[in-house]
């Protein structure tokens, strides 16, 4: 019973990592894939990544005011 | 294009002490970028200053807005012309002085450019960089 639970295990891990395998390979870049390629974290202190669309573009908005005493940089940028 | 930008900018902004704020849009533009989806922390770790809060802007919405509200020749300045004709503003960087707010449409830049590799080079000559600048000098 034990060997056959062990063996059902070992077929589940199989099962994730074939699973999993796509999103491990290299991406078009060539670059190996780690954490930071999974995960989406602003470098601290900065707040989260906020996601801004055609109901919340008031949030970058009103960000941009509340910033209304000093320069404001702004950046547009595609990820890769 | 546009990580090496970012890159180039970072390293800039290193040597910037001023307060200034930083606003990074994210947006989809290429095939590449619909393959990432969301920005990945690798990709937001480009741009690691403090000053700077990061946004992600899938539908390009501020890219249409801007597009809609800013005058022809301003938008010449930081957007190209897609393959439909339309005005897609993305890989700019644009400055905003103090003061300045957007309310009914969006606000015109004092300064800006694209692409932001070629921006961070301008910018640069444009601050001098020296260890600290006054936020309120003309243009900034």
């Amino acid at each position: 019973m034990a060997r056959l639970s062990a063996a059902r295990r070992a077929a589940a891990a199989l099962a994730l990592i074939t699973a999993l395998a796509p999103s491990l390979a290299p991406p078009a870049g060539g670059t190996a894939t780690g954490p930071d390629d999974l995960t989406h974290v602003t470098p601290p202190p900065q707040p989260p990544l906020e996601v801004i669309g055609p109901q919340t573009i008031g949030v970058l908005r009103d960000h941009f005011n509340a910033l209304a005493d000093r320069t404001r940089m702004l950046l547009m940028l595609s990820p890769t | 294009m546009c990580l090496r930008g970012a890159s180039a900018l970072q390293q800039l902004l290193e040597r910037d002490s001023t307060r200034l704020a930083i606003i990074v849009l994210w947006e989809h533009v290429t095939v590449s970028d619909r393959k990432m989806g969301i920005p990945t922390t690798r990709v937001l770790a480009r741009l690691s200053d403090p000053r700077a809060r990061q946004f992600w802007d899938p539908q390009r919405v501020v890219s249409s807005t801007m597009a809609r509200d800013l005058p022809r020749d301003t938008l010449a300045s930081v957007a190209e012309i897609d393959s439909t004709g339309v005005p897609l503003v993305w890989d700019c960087l644009a400055l905003f002085r103090p003061g300045v707010r957007w309310d009914d449409r969006f606000p015109v830049p004092s300064w800006g450019g694209r692409p932001v590799i070629d921006v961070v080079d301008a910018l640069n000559r444009k601050w001098g960089n020296p260890p600290a600048r006054a936020d309120t000098t003309a243009g900034r």
